[in-house]
């Protein structure tokens, strides 16, 4: 526990006490593309925080169509190796909180049989990036080739007809572990 | 060249992990197993057993000072009802299958499941069974996808949670396409019923008019002359579509709530309903009681029915033939009903008990609301109000049309 509190320290340290100048704000905002052994959809995503020498971390969100819609929230971190003047590679990792979007294939009048309630699940990537600088400031093309792995529960009730409410009503739930290798096209700065 | 390596080793990758990755996906459910008895143990144990707490309580029947209250699909409480504010389970008498209850003198009518059975009650705390009838609600299939068995009876189930890994198809669609079999799959007390046959709830299926007991299935209103109270002798049957739910007998009519309309049936000749008039309504769930040249009806959805609409509908019927709107009323998800002279008390679903004054059919105003209960059904009878909710059996007195007094609850015990 000490080493984590004094590895935390040494990399506040290291933010605060750099050089201001080398602290910046950067952007990172993909399209992408999912696939997976259930589906193979799109995804969208951006990113913003810090960048200090190579590293770059920040706050993501975006939306993945993969399977089942929803709203990955999560931290990225990220480091860069410098090949030329205007081409770096990355190493990214990122992790957070998968927010299923609400099904509105149950929430109609037709289907007053099922209900459906989800729960959020666990978010992960991780994915190695070419970076292509264009222009004379940071922005650069960005590439990337990585591993989505995100998680969520759902809940579906079934009614059954009868005259006397309450209906009887079986509840049955599933567990969703999708993995899906992911292609991504960005723009940063 | 060097400008395609990458990409073509972008893809390359992506197809090697590709077939590297599966999704996990767990499916768990609920397995039920039935527990089956022969129908003379079934028979031989319609008797008054010893009472069992309530847990899943359903229609009601009020008679003289007993309250009996369906256990579904289990039985029947029998409940001392001679002191209001002290209601007493006497006896629970088993009938798989049970919903609906119907009294006449000394003689209960219930269901169990598609069969009609005939109990003496002249003693409501040493009940026997005297007959049974086959086949009366030929639609009243098991639940669980178990049908009837001609000399087997399903008396209980055996649940078990199981996981298993469950399987999408792989498709280049969307996943609603894809994801098979993801989804399985009142009373009133100017009811023109003399006391001696007793009040039944707003959702009964069952109804007697002196001499003459009716019962709706899913499609058919049965007639039974039950002169003989103890041998019930089926007399005529009238196919009236699909979605027939409920039954409510007024003056020398029937007013029968499906899941489309209302339906007035003429019983002068009481062996032979008669169609007179009907109302047609949204899709929904609708009880319907009558008074005077009033029917109200309330219409829900949120369980089997249907539809959008959570309505109280207030149907002028003065003109039988032809019912006509007076106006609708908004609400949350209203089932059972019940009317005691002006008063007109609403079960509201998860919005509690409603009480209005209905002196203007037109315009009825709500007088006072009882939240914190999930209400279904109810019957008023002599400034009593018994309602049947999820968490229990509760009776208040209405004689002060300014307020509801709680006089006792039957809790559920799950």
């Amino acid at each position: 526990m000490k080493r984590i509190i004094f590895v935390l320290l040494f990399l506040i340290n290291v933010f605060y006490s750099g050089a201001q100048k080398k602290i910046k704000f950067s952007t990172q905002n993909y399209v992408g593309f999912l696939a997976g052994s259930s589906d193979n959809d799109l995804q969208l995503q951006t990113i913003n925080g810090i960048s200090f020498k190579r590293w770059f971390t920040g706050i993501g969100t975006g939306i993945d169509w993969y399977l089942r819609r929803s709203v990955p929230v999560f931290i990225s971190a990220e480091r860069g190796f410098q090949i030329d003047q205007k081409k770096n590679i990355y190493f990214s990792t990122a992790a957070g909180v998968n927010f299923p979007w609400k099904d509105s294939g149950y929430d109609n009048d037709w289907n007053w049989y099922s209900t459906s309630k989800t729960e959020p699940g666990l978010y992960l990537n991780a994915g190695v990036g070419y970076k292509i600088n264009i222009g004379k400031q940071d922005d650069a093309v960005l590439l990337q080739l990585g591993f989505s792995n995100k998680f969520y529960k759902e809940k579906v009730s079934n009614s059954y007809p009868c005259l006397v409410a309450p209906c009887p009503v079986t509840t049955e739930s599933y567990n969703y572990n999708l993995r899906a290798v992911s292609v991504k096209l960005g723009y940063g700065f | 060249m060097r400008k395609i390596i990458a990409p073509s080793l972008l893809l390359i990758g992506i197809f090697i992990l590709q077939s590297c990755l599966k999704d996990k996906i767990t499916h768990t459910y609920t397995l039920v197993r039935p527990v089956y008895k022969s129908k003379a143990e079934v028979y031989a144990n319609i008797k008054s057993n010893a009472p069992r707490t309530i847990e899943n309580p359903g229609k009601i029947f009020l008679y003289g000072n007993y309250i009996f209250l369906n256990e579904i699909d289990k039985g029947i409480h029998v409940i001392d009802n001679s002191d209001p504010s002290n209601p007493l389970e006497e006896t629970f008498i088993n009938i798989p299958g049970n919903l609906d209850i119907a009294v006449k003198g000394n003689t209960l009518y219930a269901d169990l499941y598609s069969d009609l059975v005939v109990i003496n009650i002249t003693n409501p705390l040493a009940v026997h069974f005297e007959k049974s009838m086959s086949r009366i609600f030929p639609n009243r299939a098991y639940a669980n996808g178990f049908v009837p068995d001609t000399n087997m009876i399903i008396v209980d189930w055996i649940k078990k949670d199981t996981t298993v890994p469950f399987e999408i198809y792989h498709s280049w669609g969307r996943r609603d396409m894809m994801l098979y079999g993801a989804a399985p799959g009142a009373a009133s007390q100017t009811n023109a019923a003399a006391p001696a046959i007793g009040i039944a709830g707003s959702m009964a299926r069952f109804s007697i008019v002196n001499n003459f007991m009716y019962c709706v299935n899913d499609q058919q209103l049965r007639s039974f002359d039950i002169a003989n109270s103890l041998d019930p002798q089926q007399v005529n049957s009238v196919s009236m579509g699909w979605g027939i739910e409920t039954i409510y007998p007024f003056k020398n009519k029937l007013f029968i709530g499906s899941s489309t309309g209302m339906f007035v049936y003429d019983i002068s000749n009481p062996s032979t309903p008669v169609k007179e008039g009907q109302f047609q309504h949204a899709r929904a769930c609708d009880p319907v009681i009558a008074d005077g040249d009033y029917a109200y009806i309330t219409l829900h959805t949120g369980t089997s029915c249907g539809g959008s609409a959570n309505v109280l509908d207030v149907v002028n019927v003065s003109n039988l033939s032809t019912p006509v709107l007076l106006r609708s009323y908004s609400m949350t998800s209203p089932q059972g009903l019940a009317k005691a002279g002006n008063l007109l008390f609403i079960c509201d679903g998860k919005d509690g008990l409603k009480m209005y004054d209905a002196s203007s059919p037109g315009n009825i105003t709500l007088k006072k609301q009882i939240t914190g209960i999930e209400t279904y059904d109810a019957i008023a009878w002599n400034n009593n109000l018994i309602v049947v909710a999820k968490d229990g059996l509760y009776q208040y007195d209405y004689s002060n049309p300014a307020t509801l007094v709680r006089k006792s609850k039957l809790s559920v015990n799950r």
